[in-house]
C-alpha cells in the first residue's frame, strides 16, 4: 500500500568526518538519564480522548507532572 | 479529533517545532451523501494524492488563502454503503475535514467527515501512545513506591522527537559553544546523515545522542565531509543546558 511518509522511506547512513570519543565524565546517554531530568527534557505520546481540548489535554499533563510548562504538537480539534 | 498527541515537557517544550512541520496520518471515516460504485471513488481519491490546493476553512486559525500542500497517501480501508473508513499520509497543514468537503463537491454528491483519529505525528505513533490515566497511574507508582520502570517506559527522551531529522554529531570540545548560541563549523564536525540538504532543519547531537541544539544546515552533506574550515550549521534553538561538557 506504499503507506510510509516520506522521513519513512529515506535511507538515512552515517557518514564518519573525524573519529571522535567523548569523555563518560560529562553528560549522559539519554535512557540513562535520571527520571527526574527525564521529566525536565521529556516528551510523552498521549493518546487524546475526544473530550477535551488538546490544550487542555497538554494542561492535565502538567498537574499530573507538576511541572510549569509543557507544548503539543499541532491542535487536534474537538469535534463540533 | 482524537489520537497521537506527542506533549513536551518542561525545558523541551519548544521541541515540538519539528513536530509542527513534520507528517502526519489519520485514519477517519467519511460519510457520503449519497451511493456511487467504489471504483468512481477511488478514481476521484486519487486526485487527492501529490500536490493539492486547499482553502483553509472558515473556522482555522490560519490565514484564508489558497495553499499547496502534499498528500502522501490515501487509501480506502473499508466502506459499507455511505461510510467509507480511509487512512491518509499528509503534509502538515492538510485539513481532513476540507478534503472530504472537496471530494464529495467533486464527485457531485457531497460528502462530510464523520470520524477522525490522528495515527501518526512524525516518529510518534498511536499504537506507542499511552491515555493519561496511564501517565498518572505510573507517575504515582513512581513517588510512592520509586518504581521506575513504568515511568521510562512513557516518558522519553526528547530525543525521541529528532529521530525523523537529519543530525551531525559533534566532538565534546565543540558541545558548550553550541549551548551557548555559537553556530557549528567544519572543525567540530565527527559524524553526520548523509542526505543533508542547505537550509534544511537537522539535530546537532552528543556522541552520547544527547540533543544540543536544532539548527539550520548551510550546505549539503557532501560539502560537510570535505570542508575543513567554514560555516557547516547555523544554531536555531539550543535545549541542552551549558557548562554539562567543561
Amino acid at each position: 500500500m506504499g503507506e510510509l511518509l516520506p522521513f519513512e522511506k529515506l535511507k538515512k547512513e552515517i557518514m564518519v568526518k573525524k573519529e571522535a570519543t567523548t569523555n563518560p565524565e560529562f553528560g549522559c546517554k539519554p535512557e540513562e538519564r535520571p527520571v527526574e531530568q527525564l521529566i525536565k527534557y521529556g516528551i510523552v505520546n498521549i493518546n487524546k480522548p475526544s473530550g477535551p481540548t488538546s490544550h487542555q489535554v497538554s494542561d492535565y499533563v502538567q498537574k499530573i507532572l507538576g511541572i510549569d510548562k509543557s507544548g503539543h504538537s499541532g491542535t487536534l480539534a474537538v469535534k463540533k | 479529533m482524537t489520537g497521537c498527541l506527542p506533549i513536551a515537557l518542561d525545558k523541551a517544550t519548544r521541541i515540538v517545532q519539528t513536530l509542527l512541520i513534520a507528517g502526519k496520518e489519520y485514519i477517519g471515516i467519511m460519510h457520503l451523501h449519497k451511493e456511487i460504485p467504489v471504483e468512481e471513488l477511488q478514481k476521484a481519491i486519487n486526485e487527492f494524492i501529490g500536490k493539492i490546493k486547499q482553502l483553509p476553512p472558515r473556522k482555522s486559525a490560519v490565514k484564508r488563502q489558497i495553499r499547496q500542500r502534499e498528500v502522501y497517501y490515501f487509501n480506502i480501508l473499508e466502506n459499507e454503503s455511505k461510510d467509507i473508513l480511509f487512512k491518509i499520509g499528509c503534509q502538515a497543514g492538510v485539513y481532513i475535514r476540507k478534503i472530504c468537503d472537496d471530494l464529495g463537491h467533486k464527485l457531485g454528491i457531497g460528502a462530510h467527515m464523520a470520524e477522525l483519529i490522528r495515527t501518526k505525528a512524525g516518529p510518534f505513533k498511536i499504537e506507542d501512545s499511552f491515555t493519561l490515566h496511564d501517565l498518572k497511574d505510573t507517575f504515582t507508582l513512581y513517588k510512592n513506591e520509586h518504581n521506575e520502570e513504568k515511568i521510562r517506559k512513557i516518558i522519553l527522551p526528547m530525543e525521541k522527537a529528532v529521530d525523523h531529522l537529519n543530525k551531525i554529531w559533534v566532538t565534546d570540545k565543540t558541545i558548550n559553544n553550541l549551548c551557548h548560541g555559537s553556530d557549528l563549523f567544519a572543525p567540530g564536525v565527527s559524524k553526520l546523515h548523509n542526505n543533508i540538504n542547505p537550509d534544511e532543519l537537522i539535530a546537532i547531537m552528543t556522541l552520547k545522542d544527547e540533543l544540543i541544539c536544532l539548527a539550520e544546515a548551510e550546505i549539503n552533506s557532501e560539502n560537510i565531509l570535505q570542508k575543513d574550515k567554514g560555516l557547516i550549521a547555523k544554531t536555531k534553538k539550543v535545549f541542552m543546558e551549558r557548562n554539562i561538557y567543561k
